[in-house]
């Protein structure tokens, strides 16, 4: 049953490398980026990092590898059997053998570290100071199973610009379907295994997937929408990446992260322009103001957050929700709207965190937002997705999937569509302009059995 | 100064040196120090109690095999009918002399066909389809029981509940420390030992966006990487592939996180083998457990490694996660508790072993209490000490039975009486003293809270008259409690009802009846099923509809209040928004018409002679008076996990208690008569190891309310209390004396609640403060008209003086190195008076003075 991991994949490989006949390996130089700081992720960080820093060490980037509690015995450069990295690793005892309480690392990888040491132990990354999870090149996912042995929740669902295609997260990958039929168009491939955010670029080429391995890994990955090519992976976050957003004039990418950070990247290049890690819990949604120079956020630390974008300085905070925040959306008159574990969408002023008004009547958590200037559309845990009229905040209409949580929702005004994707892996699309159900698909490749 | 260093048999050396300067400053040094020395022969056990509680490491020692007569396989018959399923054996050896002795570690164990099953250490694993027999070899014996092994088709469906929330317990994940916490840990909240399943489904399936479980790759799944530690975990290892627990997650994650429905069948109880109260001889301290869940549907399973393991003293035994409970090599009687989800049951081992040079002597039995006491130590091999001394006996029965000392004058009396039965005589005259019913006034005022804040200052007196009349009566305790329970009127003319007011809330009610008189402390299951223990919050609901319809107002007469039963009104259980319906341990459901009283069939239920809670809570509350520490201790925490040292002394005191009417004189003469009351406290060889089988009294510091009285008494200068009227003792105050320092330093509690623990036994350093230069004792010592003035204006010569001193304080005369000590000091001292006053100064600081011995 066991699927080898990601990790697992990259080890073999490397593995294979390193039983190569000696006089090969010994010249080829081991990569710091490539070869020892995957090793270092995959079996030490759990400890030794951000998080948990046993010892009072931590070696989640180089600077902090070399430094440290060693008094500078960490790794000296060309002496393995001096160096404490090394000697940890092959020690007979088992109260000071690393990694604790596991199984020593494999020969290969214990030579790797003890050649690289030999050759230098030089650094071949961009800055000593980046994450070792920003440092490694990014992986290559294994592929999505050809047909699906269950249904996979649908966390994120997207209509492309034009309305034709719906978007929705895949196991490994993202699906795309025809918006009027519900048939499924194709599929776009190495992609982490959860995919949490979906978002077009305005022109409908570009389709970002905010996607991750929970606990470990969250990146955005910027695809070809036509072919699937991929053209940018974009950081690499410590957990999933929740949320994620283009700006209004298409130049930024937002990535919010359940390691509790926002970042921002330049849409063409793919460079990092800023990252803001201000909220004491996973950040789950966000949202550019209209102008575009702010970013709003929601998150598990019961608070929802307005950042001025040109500065990264927090603008105001929200804490009314005084629960979980799942959803966030600007409104058009300076508002800003948060849903969550509450139950209740809440009006506030992005300038000052002052509450403005709420809207009720929700019959479990509110989970997604999303406004289109005259209509606030939300998605709940109590099965329904419900529009309510701006400014008056009146409920308009309630799309009715049943009493399935509905996890992700994405509208579209042109066709009048609105699309939700429920924890047992279906696809609601129903029409705004009659509130009729148009459509309802499994949306998991070669299924059409719901979870029940 | 070691009798500083000695103040309380546990205290710590770094008390520090401020006292002692503050002393020298004031008194004699030499003096006292001599004293102290010489008394300190006379009561040379206090320091000598072991620390408790301090576990040590357990070794796995090799089992010394010998000749079993026979052995026996446990179960009598294996089948393994799906894959999953796996069993253990434990194999039980029988000697000649009638021991038994574990031999699960030692004995070999073979399969007639190694195709159909696997075997380690007596774990099972099933192959593949089949039947044959396990062959089971050790000490030259053998023993064979049938292995079938059936459905191994496909994989059994595992249980949410039974499978995947019992391996969440099993590894700690849903402990109160980790995710069971009221908010969880790390943003993940499971309840509280898995006690509410739906609050489950949703954490472990639907929150934070699925983001806990892949069900398409199980092994990537959050739930089992942050324990394993692939993923950081502020947990920390919680868990390994090779675990039952890893599978049946895997499992139940694999096959799609399913919920059990509604008709699965549920778990009716769990079994534990071997049988509890198994006697383990040393080296023999190990003992395999093995434990089946049953069915409703008829079915049972081995859930060997997923049951929790809790020893109830590390001390004495550990027990691995794979249910080998490992001996310590100390002796003694531990529970092992055994939970699984909300079903707990204990296994009580004995541990004995053999003490070289141990020959069994005893003072002679009086009663039952000394054979069920003696048999116990014969058992572990500790020695009874031998009969305290008159003067130790006098004081001791005195300050048990009314709280104070003797005067010089009854202490002479009894020394010099040559009568053998002359302490019989003295317990039945002391518990027919008025003394008596007021001292023990004060110590149910701690229980029912007797307060002026709560009660008023003038309903206060009238509870506590009412309560000093139930023991001047000597009313018998099960009248007692019903007359309390059932109460109703006015605060004023019917005192008993005191007891609703003290109690504002049904919750409070319900929980202080449920610490007095069944002896459990049910707090935790107002919000959840208790986590080691049987109780549930249906049952925490059900005990509160019996108190639900009390209803409490005021009237106009100030201070007054009206306690009377409303006909209706039901209480619902918070999580399941049930309406409960009037329950009792034990007794499930209570019966009885709409309109009745339901306190009345509850006090009627409670007070039965058959009730097994309500004799013995009352008995051991008695017991745990005269001997310092409870049969079951604390004495408010009877439990399966917290066993009483002594079964059978327990059973038989609550058997008596209740064949006599409950007749708690009765109990208090059984128990003050017995050899055990009257044993020494001096640790002897082979006893100082025990300090729970009763093998000697206890030395304990005297309570706040007995010591103020007794400085009050050895100085001859009484103390005054507010209003009460002049005479009117510590010990037999109504309620606590706000403001009065000497009382709050020594622990009077303030009776906020019914728990024991509210009367603090760990010394303070302000209490050596107090006892060297508190204002209190330094004022009775330096009044014109105290005991030593009174004698020396009378003109008394110092030896009478002295001796007089020392039959107040300690109920002996000097001895006669005592006696030239203090005699020498007065006569080198320039000032007699003064040096005299020393004397007495340095007997009330004594420990021979302070403690109880």
């Amino acid at each position: 049953m066991t699927r080898r991991s990601p990790i697992a994949g990259c080890l073999a490989v490397l593995l294979l490398a390193a039983t190569l006949p000696l006089s090969a390996a010994d010249q080829k130089p081991v990569s710091f980026r490539a070869d020892i700081a995957p090793i270092l992720l995959a079996k030490c960080q759990a400890c030794h990092g951000e998080k948990s820093a046993k010892g009072n060490y931590r070696l989640d980037t180089y600077e902090a590898l070399l430094a440290g509690q060693g008094g500078g015995r960490n790794v000296i450069a060309g002496k393995p059997a001096a160096s404490k990295l090394h000697q940890l690793l092959i020690t007979k005892d088992a109260a000071d053998r690393m990694p604790q309480k596991a199984d020593p690392l494999l020969p290969a990888q214990i030579d790797l570290v003890k050649r690289w040491i030999e050759q230098g132990a030089k650094f071949d990354g961009a800055d000593p100071n980046l994450t070792l999870a920003e440092l490694v090149p990014p992986r290559e996912h294994a592929p999505a199973p050809k047909v699906y042995a269950a249904a996979v929740p649908i966390t994120a669902l997207a209509f492309s610009p034009e309305g034709k295609e719906l978007a929705a997260s895949g196991f490994r990958e993202i699906t795309l379907w025809d918006a009027a039929s519900g048939q499924l168009l194709r599929r776009i491939g190495n992609v982490a295994a959860r995919t949490y955010a979906l978002a077009w670029s305005t022109d409908g080429k570009r389709l970002a997937a905010g996607s991750g391995i929970p606990g470990e890994l969250g990146e955005a990955r910027l695809f070809e929408a036509d072919t699937g090519k991929l053209l940018k992976v974009l950081g690499a976050h410590g957990d999933v990446v929740q949320d994620v957003k283009f700006s209004p004039d298409g130049q930024f990418l937002a990535t919010a992260s359940a390691d509790g950070t926002i970042a921002l990247y330049d849409a063409s290049t793919g460079a990092r322009r800023r990252v803001i890690a201000n909220h004491a819990g996973a950040v789950t949604a966000i949202a550019f103001s209209p102008d575009g120079k702010r970013l709003s956020s929601a998150s598990l630390d019961k608070s929802a957050k307005v950042f001025d974008l040109s500065s990264g300085v927090p603008v105001s905070t929200y804490i009314g929700h005084e629960a979980a925040v799942y959803g966030v959306v600007f409104g058009e008159a300076k508002q800003v709207f948060t849903a969550g574990r509450d139950r209740k969408v809440h009006v506030w002023n992005p300038d000052d965190g002052k509450k403005a008004s709420d809207i009720k009547g929700f019959g479990h958590e509110v989970f997604k937002l999303v406004a289109t200037g005259d209509a606030l559309f939300s998605c709940s845990a109590d099965g329904a997705v419900r529009q309510h009229t701006l400014p008056d905040r009146k409920e308009q209409r309630i799309y009715s999937s049943g009493k399935e949580w509905l996890y992700s929702l994405s509208v579209h005004e042109a066709t009048k569509r609105v699309a939700a994707g429920g924890f047992d892996g279906q696809v609601w699309v129903w029409s705004t302009a009659d509130g009729a159900a148009a459509r309802r698909f499994v949306a998991s490749p070669g299924l059409t059995t719901a979870i029940n | 100064m070691s009798h500083l260093m000695n103040l309380q048999p546990n205290s710590h050396r770094p008390r520090g040196r401020l006292p002692l300067a503050v002393m020298f400053h004031h008194r004699a040094p030499s003096l006292c120090l001599l004293l102290a020395w010489l008394a300190l022969g006379a009561l040379c056990a206090v320091a000598a109690e072991k620390a408790e509680g301090e576990a040590k490491p357990a070794l796995l020692q090799a089992i010394n095999v010998g000749r079993p007569v026979r052995l026996e396989v446990h179960p009598l018959a294996i089948t393994l009918d799906s894959p999953q399923r796996r069993a253990q054996v434990v194999v039980t050896g029988v000697y000649a002399d009638g021991s038994v002795q574990d031999l699960t570690r030692a004995a070999t164990f073979k399969l007639s066909d190694a195709r159909v099953a696997s075997v380690v250490g007596g774990w099972l694993a099933p192959l593949r389809e089949g039947g044959t027999e396990l062959l089971v070899k050790v000490g030259g014996r053998e023993a064979k029981i049938p292995v079938g092994v059936s459905n191994q088709g496909a994989a059994e469906t595992v249980s949410f509940k039974y499978g995947a929330l019992a391996a969440l317990s099993k590894q700690g994940c849903t402990s109160g420390g980790c995710h069971g916490a009221p908010s969880g840990k790390g943003g993940f909240a499971l309840s509280l030992a898995a006690f509410d399943p739906e609050v489950d489904k949703v954490a472990l399936v639907r929150e934070h966006f699925n983001r806990r479980v892949d069900v398409l790759e199980p092994a990537a799944s959050l739930l089992l990487r942050k324990p394993l530690m692939e993923v950081a975990h502020r947990g920390g290892l919680r868990l390994r592939t090779n675990d039952t627990a890893y599978a049946l997650l895997a499992g139940w994650i694999g096959q799609g996180c399913r919920f059990d429905r509604e008709d699965a069948p549920h778990c009716t109880g769990i079994a534990v083998h071997p049988p509890t109260g198994r006697v383990l001889k040393w080296p023999a301290h190990t003992q395999q457990l093995q434990v089946l869940a049953k069915f409703s549907d008829g079915t049972t399973r081995d859930i060997t490694r997923l049951a929790v393991y809790v020893s109830s003293d590390e001390a004495l035994a550990s027990i691995t996660p794979e249910g080998l409970t490992i001996g310590t090599g100390a002796r003694g009687q531990v529970a092992v508790s055994v939970r699984y989800l909300e079903h707990v049951e204990a296994c009580y081992l004995t541990l004995v072993k053999d003490v070289p040079g141990f020959r069994w002597a005893a003072p002679a039995e009086r009663n039952y209490v000394d054979r069920l006491v003696n048999a116990k130590l014969r058992q572990l091999q500790f020695l009874p000490a031998v009969t305290c001394t008159d003067d130790e006996f006098i004081r001791r029965a005195h300050l048990d039975v009314i709280g104070i000392l003797p005067s010089p004058e009854e202490t002479r009396k009894f020394l010099a009486d040559p009568a053998p039965d002359k302490r019989a005589k003295l317990v039945d005259v002391l518990l027919e003293r008025p003394e008596y019913a007021r001292f023990w006034a004060l110590k149910w005022g701690d229980l029912l809270r007797l307060n002026a804040q709560q009660v008023t200052a003038g309903g206060v007196h009238k509870y506590h008259r009412w309560l000093v009349r139930a023991f001047a009566e000597n009313q018998p305790y099960d009248a007692f409690v019903r007359e309390l329970l059932t109460a109703q009127g006015s605060t004023f003319e019917q005192p008993a009802a005191n007891f609703y007011r003290t109690t504002q809330t049904t919750t409070d009610t319900l929980e202080t009846t449920a610490q007095i008189f069944l002896g459990a402390r049910l707090q935790c299951a107002k919000c959840h099923n208790h986590p080691y223990e049987r109780w549930t919050q249906d049952n925490y609901y059900g005990m509160g509809a019996i108190f639900e319809r009390v209803k409490r107002k005021t009237t106009p007469r100030a201070g007054e209040q009206l306690i009377y039963t409303a006909r209706h009104g039901e209480i619902t259980q918070p999580r399941t928004g049930k309406e409960m319906k009037p329950w009792a341990p034990g007794a499930g459901e209570l019966p009885g018409a709409e309109d009745t009283d339901r306190r009345a069939v509850f006090a009627q239920w409670l007070t039965r002679p058959e009730n097994p809670f309500f004799a013995r809570v009352e008995a051991n509350r008695i017991w745990a008076h005269l001997m310092g520490q409870g049969i079951v201790e604390p004495v408010d925490d009877f439990r399966d996990s917290n066993p009483p040292a002594n079964v059978e002394l327990l059973d038989a005191l609550a058997k008596d208690f209740a064949a006599h009417q409950f007749d708690r004189k009765h109990l208090l003469r059984t128990i003050l008569n017995s050899a055990t009351y009257q044993a020494s406290s001096r640790a002897g060889h082979f006893n100082e190891d025990d300090t729970r089988n009763f093998s000697r009294a206890r030395q304990r510091l005297l309570t706040a309310e007995q010591l103020l009285d007794a400085v009050c008494h050895v100085t001859g200068m009484p103390e005054r209390f507010g209003n009460l009227p002049a005479g009117t003792l510590a010990t037999q105050l109504p309620a606590p004396e706000p403001g009065n320092a000497f009382l709050g330093v020594f622990g009077q509690p303030q009776r906020i609640s019914a728990c024991a623990c509210e009367r603090p036994s760990a010394p303070q350093l302000a209490q050596a403060l107090q006892l060297f230069n508190g204002p209190l004792i330094h004022g009775k010592l330096q009044a014109k008209d105290n005991r030593l003035r009174r004698a020396l204006a009378q003109g008394q010569p110092d030896a009478d003086i002295i001796t007089e001193l020392y039959l107040a304080a300690l109920c002996r005369p000097p001895k006669a190195a005592e006696l030239a000590t203090a005699l020498k000091h007065v006569a080198a001292a320039a000032d007699r008076e003064r040096a005299l006053e020393d004397l007495a100064w340095a007997l009330l600081n004594l420990n021979e003075f302070l403690f109880q011995h």
